[in-house]
Formats: structure tokens, sequence, C-alpha cells
């Protein structure tokens, strides 16, 4: 029997959300991206990376968010806590920092060797008798609003944001709060510029109904397969801005005879990622991870609105990003974290991992690509969403929400 | 040690393949391996799969993040080899998508050591 006809409510609907085809316009008119760069990004709290991205004082990273024209410079400050301020020179607008990480308590800004604190404070100005009414301790780097929840770091470029970051996450971040994020100090990174907008790259890591046509030989034997061709998830559910996935895992799944490499990597276990069978690892009994407890499931998909997916499985997490660069342009970059390997066998098996992602990431990206070529071409001004792509659906309908909203609080309410 | 031998003894074997694949990071085993014809794919497959337990038993008797030059380069074969069997037990061919111009998508980190 067919997976998706024995579920008897649709996701969608339960969700509260509407059902009819949406507009494929949001995702190349130019218009809707200033509405998105000035109502979204420059008012949402938006996920820029975790603490162990800067574990020791004096430890510093620098994040682009290109639709808003900003270098975000991050630093771990000698009291321990984390900071954030414009990467911008006081000076002559500079920027300070070039490199995207290290470990330095000061800062010199490369024109003038105007030099600065890791706490924003500006140390000193060559020559400083040379300028006029100079107090230095109004030149200082400009800060950024900064919070973090449980090991992720939010900056919020309004100069005073409109809301905190609790209530920005409001049930959601309640909901999730307390999960062990496991193994969060090794990280594969990987990173492409894509043609296609945002939310076309987004839409790619959010629902497993594209997995047996895109990913045939990658990831469909495991996630959509046996009774559940069509990877019709588990459970979706939405909670204010934010949304969840949980996705199906074929239990049945051993690598085929001739799979002599990968029988050799998992003599014993099934799969890297694990299933919701692995009791002993804690986060399968949080009660926001696979909400229904379904023993067939694979992993969850967490889309922290707008641009950030946190996933996350049994033995591990990662996640996916979608940085906005023009309307049809996006930097994706995606972070898959796992323990440090102790002996031969784990770091092949963390490497035919990193190997298997590079290919189905490949796999999704030419397929955005071919979809905003579609897009683009204007012929289909709206777009068919299955009960299975609801999170689609939801994160249209919010980004709508904010686009129109006069305040954060009217587009959180 | 065989001299001019860049493997640990026994592994004399496996000499042949270190120049193409024994290379330091995630992205140039997977560059490697999309440049590479698919019978010099499988060719280093089944050289090397059959030799993986013994080279797990050398490299495994020192500590992973410091790791003799010999056993350093036996373990990039492993890594390589990983790279290697997607092309051979997944796809049956080189890269993902044959005609997939031009690649986007770049490893700028990757798991250590070897990464």
């Amino acid at each position: 029997m067919n997976y998706t006809t024995k579920v008897q409510e649709s996701f969608t609907r339960m969700a509260g959300l509407d059902t009819g085809p949406v507009s494929s316009d949001v995702y190349h008119s130019a218009k809707y991206f200033e509405l998105e760069r000035e109502q979204i990004f420059r008012r949402a709290w938006l996920l820029v990376g975790r603490v162990e991205m800067l574990p020791k004082p004096s430890d510093y990273i620098v994040r682009e968010i290109e639709i808003l024209n900003a270098s975000v410079l991050i630093t771990h400050q000698s009291d321990g806590t984390i900071a954030a301020f414009h990467n911008v020179c006081s000076h002559r607008a500079s920027r300070v920092v070039l490199n995207d990480q290290g470990h330095a308590s000061r800062f010199v800004c490369p024109y003038h060797a105007w030099t600065y604190r890791n706490d924003g404070s500006l140390m000193s100005v060559p020559d400083e008798r040379g300028f006029f009414d100079f107090d230095k301790s109004k030149c200082g780097l400009t800060p950024i609003a900064l919070e973090v929840w449980d090991g992720w770091i939010f900056v919020n470029l309004q100069p005073v944001p409109e809301v905190g970051l609790g209530q920005f996450l409001g049930e959601f971040g309640e909901r999730l709060s307390g999960v062990q994020w496991q193994n969060p100090e090794q990280i594969c990174v990987l990173r492409a510029e894509v043609d296609a907008n945002w939310k076309v790259v987004a839409d790619a890591f959010c629902e497993a109904y594209h997995v047996q046509a895109v990913h045939p030989k990658t990831l469909a034997p495991v996630y959509a397969s046996g009774a559940n061709p069509y990877g019709y998830p588990v459970s979706a559910e939405v909670a204010g801005a934010h949304r969840s996935l949980s996705t199906w895992v074929n239990t049945e799944y051993k690598p085929s005879a001739r799979a002599q490499f990968e029988r050799w990597l998992y003599p014993t276990v099934q799969t890297i990622t694990g299933t919701g069978f692995d009791l002993q690892n804690p986060v399968v009994s949080h009660p926001f991870i696979n909400p229904t407890k379904n023993p067939d499931w694979a992993s969850d998909v967490k889309w922290i609105f707008p641009n950030f997916n946190i996933q996350v499985s049994a033995t591990k997490f990662w996640t996916h990003e979608f940085w906005p660069l023009t309307p049809t342009k996006t930097r994706y970059e995606a972070r898959f974290y796992m323990p440090k390997a102790t002996s031969a066998r784990e770091r092949a098996q963390q490497e035919h991992y990193a190997a298997q992602a590079t290919d189905f990431v490949v796999e999704d990206i030419s397929n955005m690509i071919s979809a905003q070529r579609g897009i683009n071409s204007g012929a289909k001004p709206f777009l068919y969403l299955h009960d299975g792509e609801m999170l689609v659906r939801h994160s249209l309908q919010q980004i709508d929400k904010w686009v129109r909203a006069e305040t954060v609080a009217e587009a959180l309410a | 040690m065989t001299e001019g031998s860049r493997l640990p003894p026994g592994f004399v074997d496996l000499e042949k393949f270190l120049d193409y694949w024994d290379v330091s990071t995630s992205q140039e085993r997977w560059a490697r391996r999309e440049a590479a014809p698919m019978e010099e794919i499988t060719a280093f497959y089944h050289a090397v799969l059959p030799r993986l337990d013994d080279m797990q038993a050398y490299i495994d008797q020192y500590p992973l993040d410091a790791l003799p030059e010999d056993a350093g380069r036996l373990m990039r074969l492993i890594l390589a080899l990983a790279h290697a069997s997607i092309a051979v037990e997944l796809h049956g061919r080189s890269k993902v998508l044959p005609n997939f111009h031009p690649q986007p998508l770049h490893v700028v980190a990757g798991f250590q050591p070897f990464g």
C-alpha cells in the first residue's frame, strides 16, 4: 500500500494553509526582491552561525549579508560574551577585517591603521592630534544586535530591533530548546553561488517529494522507496514564522551487494545518520524532534525564518543557508557537523558521507537552475504544491506576510 | 622500507596510484574522481578494496591526527577510494551529472585530517 494513502489528514490543511496554486512572480520579481530586502532581511533576526565557530576568547568570524551590503564581524570577547559589529572603519569606512575567521584581540584597519579592540572600542589612531574635536570614545565600531539561543547565533540589522529573539522564535523556539546539538566542533562546509532566487534554493531542502526523481541513486533508496516512493513526510507542522517537517526512512534499506566499499564502511550499522531506533541518542527522545515519534523517522527539517534550515537525525545535524545576492542569484552554504574521527574507518565514513553530499547537492543545484530558467520565462504564473511540499507554501505565506506588515509585531501576529 | 618507497612494506602494489590519488583535500579528491576516466577509477577501486583491512590495521597503530608520512598516504588513498567508490557503486560513471557545467559547488572545508 502506498504510504501517502495511509495518512488521513492533509498536513497543509492541518496547518491552516491555503491549498490553491501559488504565484511564481515572487521568485524573480526585482520589485519583490527589494521588499524582501527591507521588510524581511533588514527586520528579521538572522541565523548566522554557532558558538563553536568561535570557541575561545579573541576568536572571531566574519559573515557577509550581501542583500544588506553588510559585513558582520562577530567576536568572542574576553568576558566570554559574543558581540557583533559592522566590519566598517569609523575613519573612511574601509573594511577592517579581511579574513572570514581568525584569532585576534585587536583589529587594525588596513587603510590608515586605526586599531579596534574586539569589544568594538577604538584603541588607537595614528597621529591623532591631526583630527579636529576628536573623541575616540565615539568612534568605535558600530554594534549590531546579537543574541544567542541554544548555541545558535542570531543578528538583527535594525539599529534597535523591534522585537527580541525570544519573541521572534516564539513557540517554535520554546519547543525546540534543549536539543543536544551533537558533535558541533568539526564541520565540512560546501558553498556555491547558484543562479536561482533564494527561495528556489531554500525550497529544494524542505521536502522529499523530489527525491525519487532528482536523487534516484544517491538518496532515493534510503528516503523515497519501498512503501513510500514519493518521500511523503511522517509529520509536518508550522509554528509562527517557522516550520518543521520529519522525513521518512526506508528501514529495509541495505547497501547493494555490489557496494563493497560501503559494506566495509558499515559492517554493523545501517547508515551514518542513524534512525529513530537509536534510542541511546538523546535527541531521539526530545519532544520536538520527530514529534509524532514515528519509528520510520529519518531526520527533521527545522526551517528558521527566513533563510536558515537546520536538519537533525538521530546521530548528527547539518544546516543549509540561503543568502540572497540578486533576484536570481543566491549564495548557498551547507555545514555538516561530525565528531572527530579516531580511526581509519571512521574517517573514511566521513569522507564517503561528504562525497555523497557533494553529489546530491549537485543534483539539487542542477534542478534549481532549471526551475529558475522556467520561472524566468513567465510561462507559468502559478505553481502547484503537493501536501508533502507544505513547508514551501508556509514559507511563501510568511514571506508575503512580512513584506506587507508595517511592523515586526504585526508580521509575527 | 624499500629505498624510494613512499608506502609501508607490504603495500608496494599501491604505489602506482599515489601520483594521481594522493591529494590533500576532499575538494581535490572529488575533482580527481570527476576528471578520471571510469576505467582508471575502476582499476583503483579494485586494487585498493582487498587491501582495506591491512591498510586500516597499519593506520590504526597511530593517532589519526599524528600519522607518520607513510601511514598518512595510506589514509589518503582510502579517502580517495571513498570518492572513487561513489562512481563505481552508485553512479556507474565519473560524475553524478555528466552534462552539468560549470560546477558551482566547492568543498571549502572538509573533515579533518586531510579534508
